[in-house]
Parts: structure tokens; C-alpha cells; sequence
């Protein structure tokens, strides 16, 4: 077997360059952002993640 | 994605079909058998690398018997198999030396970890970890009670440690695990004068789909009715016409009608497959005396709340022919409001921490929730464990989940785009607009959510679970993590009070960690 076999696909990414105005501000999420858990109750797929339909 | 034992001094591989097993019998890998899965592995003379990850499209099947390659190639392909774009599970092993896990940076389905007389136990499913086992984990139990969960390493239990992402086990006597660098995430933009949103979110739609070579004859899409199983369904659909079937869980309650009626008008305008899988949660409430919990099944308690619904509607998708299932999971979270953009995501996170019910030990804990947790992920931390959440049942019917709503692409569009385009998902509504849909199917009026089946389950079969913690005590009562009197009072209330959705909804986890408790310890 080829040893290409063990290296991985290139990963597309999305180019946004034109979408957006302005310097990217890259930053470390806090706990709080990266533990995001903004809804209270219900859920509609699911898995705790208590998505509403907010109206 | 596997299942392991690994004796560390116990290190000659061979692939026997099924599994990666040592000559002496004491180590055993074995990988979860899909389609979307497949399992390499190299060997240097000493050292062993052995690989299990998620396929990538547009490349040959890969043979998994261990290739015998140098010392300098050896190195490389462990380098290589650490950016592997997809999930992955890489074990190093050599004699005499400690055994390294690394996992990747896209956690599809958990891996669970436990050690004991020296040998290393992981699976997918916690139920295999029981036996080790020894003790309630007060900090992670008090998250979970409390409503504010972090991805970490630990777990409810003591003894079972959850492998993040991205991070390297080393176990030789003892198990460390060592998150990595945090993935840097970029702030909101502007957006340019001519900027596509749409556009790119559809390329980016794709991208997550084109990621794994998906079989779309085989692979059904959740349409619940939310933005987010809706947005990637529909795209799906209009991708590989006629060929991707649909299923829900249907809900019961003041939203239950628009749910039926968006659901259908989506399935109607767009070439879905001509199956659709309804399980009416209104025939099945949670928590019946029939259901797992009930009956003391070693369900996890990261497993879905209503998860008899989810294991009964999986059987139904596997029966229907589908290996693979897509998910709106992490949809919230591209496109999460942050409390300083609006006075409405700052109520709708307001943390409610004084309920009655939490003992001692769990009262004091709450300060010390974000400490050991892991840094910042691709994608989200809640994300990341609502995709542990729906693995364990979709993997124990034979299906393998996809979320595109964790792919680099959407996520990192998410993070940059402006608060309008995030606000109550337009994101998701304008998308959805796009395929011709109905004002109604968009932007629908009333809230579609379990709340109304939480609310009945909790008081037609809930009080009689809890009256057993009451009667009976629980292993949280004895952890100092309940208040019995806290808890009577609250259910004295839930059977004579009108019922209040917070804090009494929040009584589904006292349920599910006590029955989890009952069954592990």
C-alpha cells in the first residue's frame, strides 16, 4: 500500500475575503462564549442544545 | 469511533478482520464497522501507529493490516494523520513505553476513557466503562444540574474521563490527558457594499457536505421544522434530487400544528425522498416505566433527554436503509447572539443558579464550574457536547452522524458575520426564503419546542421518579449534591402548583443523573 494513503485530503476552506469590510480581529473565546448555552427550555432537534424557534 | 483495550507493554499488531489485536490478547482496538469509516495502520520495526478516522471523499479504500515503513516515515505519517480534516483516532504505541491517544479536531462521536490494573479501557458508549467507576464527579454533576455545561475532560463519573478534542492521552500506569492550543475565532465584520451572504452560505453548506463522501440513497436528513435541520435538508435535497429521505420527532403542544404544516410545506417544495419518518412524541412521553431510564439501563447521562424517542426513531431510520444522518446540530451556535449585542440574548442567558433542589456540595461547586475546562474548539463547546449527546444511540443502530454546522466553513462565516445577519437566525430565515417558502415556514409565530412534552412527562411519570429519590435516597443525596428537602418541596409543588417551565423543566436532569447514578455506581 502507497504511504499517500496516510496523508490527508486537502480541507477546503471558505474564502470570505470579499464578503467583509475591515481588519480580522482574531480572539480567545471565554468560557462563557465558548460554552454558549443561550436558551432555556425546549428543544426542537434535540441533544440539549434547547433550540427555539424565537419569534 | 472504536472501541479499545491496550495493555501498554503488550505491543505487536495484527489486523484480524475486525479488530487490531496483540499477539499476547492483552490489547484490542476495534473500530465502529461504516461505511463512512476506516481504520490504517503503520509499523516501524518498534513503534505502532494506528489510525481510525472518518473517510474522506474521492479516494481508494484503504487496506488495514499494518505497513512496515521506517523510522522517518513513521514519523510522518503520524505527523500527517494529526491533520486529517476529519474525526479521527490516532494511537501510538511502542514496548515499554506509555501508549499516546490523539484525537481530532472534529469530535463526530465521543471517546470515553478508563484505566484500572493498568490496562486502558475506551469506547463510545459509557455503558462499557461502568465497571470503573468509582464515584460521582461533584464539579461535572453540579455543570449538569446547574444548566451551565463546559467541555472538558470530566464526566459525571469519576474514573471516566471524556477525550476533547484535539487533545493526547498518555497512559502507562497513569492516564493524562493534555488539552491543546485554543482555536482562535475571529469577531463580527462589517459587511462589503456587494457581499453575498447567502452565496456563501450555501458554498459553505456544501463544503460540509462534500466533506465526507456521502451516499445521499443512504443518508436521511432530520427535518424537525427548526432554521437548522431546515437549512441543510433543504439544500440536500435541491443537491441530490429525489434521494434523501426526511425524519422528526413531532412535537406536542401550541406548536405542533405549525411544525406539521411548515414540515410539510418544506417536504412539498423541494425534491426530498419519498420518505418521511414521523414519531410522535404525543404516544410516547418520557420517562414511562417501560423506558430505560425507568427500568435502570446504563443509559449515559450526556445522552439525549428523550432518548427512548431517538433510540426508537434511529431503529426506524436504520430499517428504512440509511447508514448516515444529517443534523442541524451546532445551527445555534454558527449564529449565537452574544449578551452584549442585544438586551434579549443577555435575559435569554440570565443563569438561574437558585434552585431548591441542589445540595451543599453542589451549591459550593458552582463557582468553580470553568476550572479544567478545555480551550476554545473549532466549534462550539455546547456544540461539541450535543454531538456526544445524539452519537452513542445513532451509532448503537448502525448510523453515523453528520453535522454540517461544524465545519470549519460555517463557523468561521458564523463568527464574522454582523449582528443582523444573526439576530433570531436571519441567517437560517433567508435561506430558507430562497427556496420560494412561505412567510409561515421562515418565520413561523409560535415556538416549536419539547417544552410542552418535558412539562407533561415530567408530571405524569417525573414525580413518581423523583418521589423514588425521595423515598429511597439516590447516590446524589449522598453526595451532598441534592437537598432532599429542596426537592420535596419542589415536587410537592409540581403536584399542586401551576406548572412553571424554570425552574421546573429543570428537574429532567435530576431524573436522568439520578437513574445514571443508580445504574453506574
Amino acid at each position: 500500500m502507497s504511504l499517500a494513503a496516510f496523508a490527508p485530503p486537502r480541507e477546503l476552506t471558505l474564502d470570505v475575503d470579499d464578503l467583509f469590510d475591515g481588519d480580522l480581529v482574531l480572539i480567545v473565546q471565554g468560557p462563557e462564549i465558548r460554552n454558549d448555552y443561550k436558551k432555556t427550555a425546549g428543544s426542537s432537534d434535540g441533544a440539549k442544545t434547547y433550540d427555539t424557534t424565537a419569534t | 469511533m472504536l472501541k479499545l483495550r491496550i495493555t501498554p507493554t503488550d505491543m505487536a499488531w495484527t489486523w484480524n478482520g475486525t479488530a487490531y489485536v496483540t499477539e499476547a490478547g492483552g490489547s484490542e482496538v476495534t473500530p465502529f464497522t461504516h461505511p463512512l469509516v476506516e481504520q490504517i495502520a503503520a509499523v516501524d520495526g518498534t513503534r505502532t501507529a494506528i489510525i481510525v478516522r472518518e473517510r474522506a471523499p474521492g479516494r481508494a479504500a484503504t487496506s488495514a493490516a499494518p505497513v512496515t515503513v521506517t523510522p522517518h516515515e513513521l514519523d510522518e505519517i503520524t505527523d500527517q494523520a494529526r491533520q486529517w480534516p476529519l474525526d479521527y483516532i490516532l494511537i501510538e504505541t511502542a514496548p515499554l513505553r506509555p501508549v499516546r491517544i490523539t484525537a481530532g479536531g472534529v469530535r463526530s462521536t465521543p471517546l470515553f476513557l478508563s484505566h484500572q490494573d493498568g490496562i486502558l479501557h475506551g469506547s463510545w458508549d459509557m455503558a462499557d466503562l461502568r465497571p470503573y467507576v468509582r464515584g460521582l464527579n461533584p464539579k461535572e454533576v453540579t455543570r449538569m444540574l446547574v444548566y451551565r455545561p463546559r467541555y472538558s475532560t470530566d464526566t459525571a463519573f469519576v474514573g471516566i474521563h471524556r477525550m476533547t478534542e484535539r487533545a493526547v492521552a498518555t497512559f502507562g500506569g497513569d492516564l493524562v490527558i493534555r488539552y491543546p492550543e485554543p482555536v482562535l475565532h475571529a469577531e463580527p465584520r462589517t459587511l462589503t457594499a456587494n457581499a453575498d451572504v447567502l452565496s456563501a452560505f450555501r458554498t459553505g453548506i456544501d463544503m460540509a457536505l462534500d466533506a465526507r463522501p456521502l451516499e445521499p440513497d443512504a443518508t436521511l436528513c432530520h427535518l424537525t421544522g427548526g432554521l437548522d435541520s431546515g437549512s441543510i435538508a433543504t439544500r440536500a435535497a435541491r443537491r441530490w434530487p429525489g434521494r434523501v429521505n426526511t425524519a422528526t420527532l413531532v412535537i406536542i403542544g401550541a406548536g405542533r400544528d405549525q411544525q406539521v404544516r411548515r414540515r410539510a410545506e418544506i417536504r412539498d417544495s423541494l425534491p426530498f425522498g419519498p420518505d418521511d419518518l414521523c414519531l410522535d412524541t404525543r404516544d410516547l412521553l418520557m420517562f414511562t416505566p417501560s423506558s430505560a431510564r425507568a427500568r435502570g439501563a446504563p443509559v449515559s447521562p450526556y445522552d439525549e433527554p428523550l432518548h427512548q424517542h431517538f433510540v426508537e426513531l434511529n431503529a426506524q431510520i436504520a430499517a428504512l436503509g440509511a447508514h448516515t444522518v444529517v443534523t442541524g446540530l451546532g445551527g445555534d451556535e454558527m449564529v449565537a447572539v452574544g449578551s452584549a449585542e442585544s438586551a434579549q440574548a443577555a435575559r435569554d442567558k440570565r443563569q438561574n443558579f437558585d434552585l431548591p433542589w441542589l445540595g451543599p456540595r453542589a451549591r459550593a461547586g458552582i463557582e468553580y464550574g470553568d476550572d479544567g475546562i478545555a480551550p476554545p474548539a473549532m466549534a462550539g463547546g455546547i456544540t461539541l457536547l450535543a454531538a456526544e449527546c445524539v452519537a452513542p444511540p445513532l451509532l448503537q443502530a448502525g448510523l453515523w452522524p453528520v453535522h454540517p454546522f461544524t465545519h470549519r466553513a460555517l463557523v468561521e462565516l458564523g463568527d464574522q458575520l454582523p449582528f443582523h445577519w444573526r439576530e433570531l437566525k436571519q441567517l437560517q430565515r433567508r435561506h430558507l426564503s430562497t427556496f420560494g417558502l412561505s412567510e409561515d415556514a421562515c418565520n413561523p409565530k409560535a415556538r416549536e419546542s419539547f417544552a410542552e412534552l418535558v412539562e407533561e412527562s415530567l408530571k405524569l411519570h417525573g414525580i413518581a421518579l423523583l418521589h423514588r429519590i425521595l423515598n429511597e435516597g439516590s447516590p446524589l443525596i449522598e453526595g451532598g449534591l441534592l437537598d432532599p428537602d429542596g426537592l420535596k418541596s419542589m415536587v410537592i409543588a409540581l403536584e399542586s402548583e401551576p406548572y412553571r417551565e424554570d425552574p421546573h423543566s429543570k428537574l429532567v436532569e435530576v431524573i436522568t443523573l439520578d437513574a445514571a447514578a443508580r445504574a453506574f455506581l
